[in-house]
């Protein structure tokens, strides 16, 4: 079912559109939720709440990238999550996610203006729009999605260890930019 | 707002068009496979399904999400932390057998310079372990040395200490402790009888645990057991499948065994289906020679052989009914042979397929990784005596895999020559990792580098005197210590209490601009 469709059964209130999400992202949002979370339990109960969101966001939202309008939701719901219990659990994949960006902070004094999260989401795309199509891909498929290093050395047929230090260049490359662009965070 | 969050927060809201495509794009690999990942994602979804969320769980590092991890930014005995990333004590050095007419005299010198000039922070220390070796008796002696460091295979080339010998640099021999740490359950204190996940030791204390009776280290020393069980394999090549259309074109063997008179070890397999009766599935993806999957497939029977089997291709990974695929087709020989020799011919095989380009860890001769697998084996795998729930299915690429990864104390040993009544000087030179809690976790201690040593752990020698110093200190502030450096009074050089069994020092890093890292 093509997107508009599943839009449609929201807006319509039939029940279907969640089976029919479900069917055809319930892997993608499930991925996302399990990357950052790790705690299967924890990612499945996210997943369950992005559904529930949906259901009550739509209408009156009409989304146009319905697949990356849902991973949004689910990182939004997982990141929150991981917020309200990370004294009580461990959740590797994000403190490990979290460890690795703090690559990308700039370097930058704090006297400079600090910037909505909005625009700055703005500046990584537009340092997203220089790079090569596999560095952009690598980049979100780590940070967007969570993938692990070594399913995503696997996927594009090198090393972890090998990828690890291309992740770190890229890391250090959006670093370097904030802090070109004055950006302090 | 931390500011690594932050920054998770704005990435969420990169634009939808970047997002959309970095789902879709084909990866410049050698060939189109993208979309031959995502068909082997789900079908390892499916696969995994079997196992359920447990199986998950081996994917995860160090023992994902077991609740019973370090926790961070608690207090600890005597003032120090328990972090989340623990990288154990700095050692004493010992003998290999104890000899009273032998004291030491131990100097240890933490360097906190920049690891390069344009470096923006201090991560880590240079550390120069001292000892003076004294001979009291009228004869010259000699022993054999022993220095214990904390590491593992795969980071041992960074970690392995440099050894002088009044002042000359000498090549000791390595031998590795088996793997330090524990295992615990998918539930972490829910589970405590559980054995699924990894539990690496997480303070100065498990270290003592580990060291304190001796048997540590004396299996450190002692030989590997022998892997000369007799066994029959079935060994995958040839394979054929309709790559182009079903490009995680699936093969599966299946069999009945008598579960008391036979055990499987299996090696390139990536999905498996069991029941108690002695049903077995083992299902591999049919190799691209693009795509990092396994290309060996072995089935290693200990035992009763397995019989009669089937073979059956499947489009996908998904082995069920209606998802059959006839093409798919493989040449299964069987052959007897040795253990020893399959095992040692998969460690060849897992670091030529999945190691940096110089095969091995660095420093680590295939005799010893052997030894080490081997070891593995016994302790907590197949021949174990309690078998690790992580290990039960006998997957043999994990653990090679795992031995190379796992936190360990290796020894090093140099036979050296005291005079009669005289002096040497033994200096142990290593790169010391901190521990440090995860940035952004919410822990008061994010930011902050633990150094812990201990001063008679694990050691048989007498010490006579230990002191500690602080060099290039100008780029750190210490947060935590039980030393007694005073930066602001310049005391950085203090005498130890050796009674004391160990002392910490937590630093912060401070950045070039001369202010502490937030």
């Amino acid at each position: 079912m093509e997107d508009h469709e599943i839009i449609n059964l929201y807006w319509n209130r039939d029940e279907a559109a969640i089976q029919e999400t479900t069917y055809k992202y319930g892997r993608f949002c499930h991925s996302i939720a399990i990357n950052i979370l790790t705690v299967p339990e924890d990612a499945e109960e996210c997943v369950s709440d992005t559904y529930h969101k949906v259901w009550n966001t739509i209408p009156p939202e009409k989304p146009i990238a319905f697949r990356a309008w849902l991973g949004k939701i689910v990182r939004n719901l997982s990141i929150n999550r991981w917020n309200h219990n990370r004294a009580q659990k461990r959740y590797a994949g994000v403190e490990i996610l979290l460890s690795e960006l703090s690559d990308c902070i700039p370097d930058t004094e704090t006297t400079e203006e600090i910037l909505e999260t909005q625009i700055l989401s703005g500046y990584i795309s537009d340092w997203l729009d220089t790079l090569a199509s596999m560095e952009r891909l690598l980049f979100i498929r780590r940070y967007w999605n969570g993938e692990e290093l070594k399913q995503l050395a696997s996927t594009i047929g090198t090393t972890p260890n090998k990828l690890a230090g291309r992740m770190f260049r890229l890391r250090k490359g959006l670093s370097a930019y904030l802090t070109e662009k004055g950006v302090a965070i | 707002m931390e500011r690594e969050k932050k920054l998770f927060d704005a990435i969420t809201g990169i634009r939808d068009d970047l997002i959309e495509q970095a789902q879709d794009i084909k990866p410049k690999t050698k060939g189109p496979k993208w979309k031959a990942w995502a068909i082997i994602a789900a079908c390892a979804v499916l696969v995994v399904g079997i196992g359920g969320i447990m199986l998950w769980q081996n994917f995860l590092p160090l023992g994902g999400s077991s609740g019973d991890a370090g926790s961070g930014g608690n207090g600890h005995e005597g003032g120090s932390t328990v972090f989340m990333s623990y990288a154990g004590p700095v050692f004493p050095l010992t003998l290999s057998e104890q000899d009273s007419k032998v004291s030491a005299d131990r100097h240890i010198t933490y360097d906190f310079s920049l690891a390069n000039e344009d470096s923006l922070r201090v991560w880590g220390a240079g550390m120069q372990d001292n000892y003076i070796l004294t001979n009291h008796s009228g004869q010259a002696c000699r022993v054999n040395i022993l220095y214990p460091f904390a590491g593992s295979f795969s980071e041992l080339e960074k970690q392995q200490p440099t050894i002088r010998i009044d002042g000359a640099t000498v090549k000791p021999t390595i031998y590795p402790g088996g793997y330090s740490g524990e295992f615990t359950g998918v539930y972490g204190r829910d589970e405590p009888d559980g054995s699924e996940n990894l539990k690496p030791l997480d303070s100065w204390e498990g270290y003592k645990n580990l060291l304190a009776d001796g048997s540590y280290q004396e299996n450190a020393f002692s030989s590997y057991p022998e892997l000369n069980q007799k066994v029959t394999v079935y060994e995958f090549s040839d394979y054929k499948a309709p790559l182009e259309e079903y490009r995680a074109a699936t093969e599966a063997i299946s069999f009945t065994i008598d579960p008391a008179k036979t055990t499987i070890l299996q090696y390139g397999f990536e999905g498996m289906m069991w029941n108690e009766k002695g049903y077995r599935e083992y299902s591999y993806f049919v190799p691209d020679g693009v795509t990092m999957r396994a290309e060996s497939h072995l089935l290693i029977v200990l035992g009763d052989d397995i019989g009669d089997y089937s073979l059956q291709g499947y489009k996908n990974g998904s082995t069920e009914p209606g998802n059959e695929l006839d093409t798919v087709s493989s040449t299964v020989t069987r052959y007897e042979g040795v253990l020893s020799d399959i095992v040692s011919r998969l460690i060849d095989d897992y670091f030529t397929q999945y190691g940096d380009d110089a095969g091995l860890p660095k420093g680590i001769s295939k005799e010893l990784y052997f030894g080490a697998v081997t070891e593995f084996l016994y302790q907590h795998g197949t021949f174990a005596n309690k078998l690790a729930d992580r290990y039960q299915d006998g997957r043999l690429m994990d653990i090679i895999s795992e031995v190379n990864i796992l936190g360990r104390v290796f020894y090093l040993e140099v036979p050296v020559t005291i005079p009669a009544g005289g002096q040497i000087a033994v200096t142990a030179n290593l790169h010391k990792k901190p521990s440090f809690d995860f940035a952004c976790t919410g822990s008061k201690n994010v930011g902050i580098q633990g150094y812990d040593m201990v001063t008679h752990l694990g050691s048989n020698l007498h010490f006579g005197s230990v002191a500690a110093e602080i060099t290039n200190i100008r780029d750190i502030e210490i947060i935590r210590q039980n030393f007694g450096f005073d930066l602001s009074a310049g005391v950085t050089e203090v005498a130890l209490d050796p009674a004391v069994e160990h002392y910490y020092l937590e630093i912060k890093a401070v950045n070039r601009l001369g202010k502490a890292k937030r």
